[in-house]
């Protein structure tokens, strides 16, 4: 019942009726009552925001920037995929220079989220003791020592939920980290590494599917330009690497890709456009 | 014989001691208002999660005033599901949330609400930045935590 319910309410209701839906949950054995807040009705909120308003809102990054599971799951909907298809050969797990690791380390994060889509334990596993190199790299190993072994534990029971939420922690210690060790540079390379590769693999699954609901799902000028403007931000210190620049110029490019004209969706094109651009800065991060 | 006064005393003083230990250990510090508002979410939003939807790892916390609308910022994909959960502490609050699309339209939802807490579920037709508004009609300023969860 509660399925039934639950799968009806986030449909959008063009009736613009209330109504009051009623889920009978058996665990919690007490009656939940959703009531519909809709346009008009007393109570809602104001039907629209201006531009300054929309404009305005906070921008929160552990929350305002999705992870690249969203992102996925989006495109799982559209086009099915064969994700194992995406998988790289094994990648060096020491680089010359920490931000080309922050980098990497984002990565393989989203590598992790392709394993997961791919409902594939052992590259999971695979992936997240990569994931636990690199952050020990970084100096920041011992934060994530038991989000290592979670990952391994929850491969093993194939729990593909509680791995997507695992992945997300871990990203997020190792950012937390990095950010306590006065390294916003890093943290924010480790954000802009993973939606590298994530689009990268996004503008491949669009091209081949050749669907252009699917490439649609690239138009996010808006996410391209807050990890963007993140780089931008970063003390003069920490730009001591042309490492920010290249991704700061690849970002600009993909935004501009991922930017359709008024009116029409992102075209199987600027999918492609978006893919080669974070191909190559992903395997020019990823050389030694 | 003459020990046992000894013994008394011993364990007279052992006891004190032990009662003594007991009223210096600091008594267990009430959970911050982040963290039980986020035990509240967590419960509420549990049902979903039975459903397939996915918690996202951090929230978004801070302080509502009353007439005083707060935003944020999120980027959303076309298809999926999502549902954002507000919940405050102070008594006698209801919050309401609402959802805007990329050009700044209401999103029409279906939710929940009930004292201190309240929720809304969309499935998101257009990719972009979205932006969740949350306010406290009236009462006294509160602490608030939002969450979101996605399939």
């Amino acid at each position: 019942m509660l399925r039934l319910i639950l799968s009806g309410c986030c449909t959008q209701n063009t009736a613009g009726r209330a109504q009051t839906v009623s889920l009978y949950l058996p665990v919690m054995k007490k009656p939940l009552v959703l009531a519909a807040i809709l346009l008009g009705a007393p109570g809602a909120l104001i039907a629209s925001l201006t531009s300054a308003q929309m404009a305005s809102a906070d921008t929160v990054m552990e929350i305002s920037v999705p992870t690249p599971a969203e992102f996925f799951s989006a495109i799982d909907k559209v086009s099915r995929p064969d994700w194992a298809s995406f998988y790289r050969d094994p990648g060096p797990t020491s680089f010359p220079t920490r931000p080309q690791t922050a980098f990497h380390l984002g990565t393989l994060v989203a590598d992790g989220y392709i394993a997961v889509e791919a409902q594939d334990g052992q590259q999971v596993k695979n992936t997240g003791k990569d994931i636990i190199t690199l952050a020990r790299a970084l100096g920041v190993g011992e934060n994530v020592l038991a989000r290592g072994k979670s990952i391994s534990d929850f491969a093993d029971k194939n729990d593909w939920f509680a791995l997507r939420e695992e992945l997300e922690a871990t990203t997020n210690e190792v950012r937390r980290a990095m950010i306590d060790q006065r390294d916003e540079a890093l943290a924010s390379l480790i954000l802009a590494g993973s939606w590298t590769r994530a689009w990268q693999v996004g503008g491949r699954a669009a091209e081949l599917s050749g669907d252009e609901d699917c490439a649609a799902l690239l138009g996010q000028p808006d996410l391209a330009a807050v990890l963007q403007e993140r780089l931008r931000e970063l003390p003069d210190q920490a730009s001591d690497s042309a490492i920010l620049t290249s991704v700061g110029e690849t970002f600009g490019r993909v935004r501009g890709s991922m930017t359709a004209e008024p009116g029409t969706a992102l075209n199987l094109e600027s999918a492609k456009e978006i893919h080669e651009a974070c191909a190559r800065l992903v395997a020019q991060m990823g050389a030694k | 014989m003459t020990l046992r006064p000894i013994c008394i005393c011993l364990c007279l003083v052992v006891l004190v001691d032990g009662a003594r230990a007991q009223e210096a250990q600091p008594s267990p510090m009430p959970p911050s208002p982040e963290v039980s508002l986020r035990a509240r979410l967590l419960d509420f939003g549990g049902v979903l999660a039975n459903e397939g939807f996915r918690f996202r790892d951090s929230t978004w916390s801070g302080r509502l005033e009353a007439g005083k609308p707060r935003r944020l910022a999120v980027n959303l994909f076309a298809g999926n599901q999502y549902w954002f959960c507000l919940a405050a502490n102070a008594a006698d609050t209801r919050p309401a949330i609402a959802l805007f699309d990329p050009q700044g339209e209401q999103v029409t939802i279906l939710g929940h609400d009930e004292d201190g807490l309240a929720a809304v579920g969309v499935t998101a037709l257009t990719t972009g930045r979205y932006v969740v508004e949350i306010r406290s009609p009236r009462g006294p300023s509160t602490e608030f935590c939002l969450v979101y969860l996605f399939k």
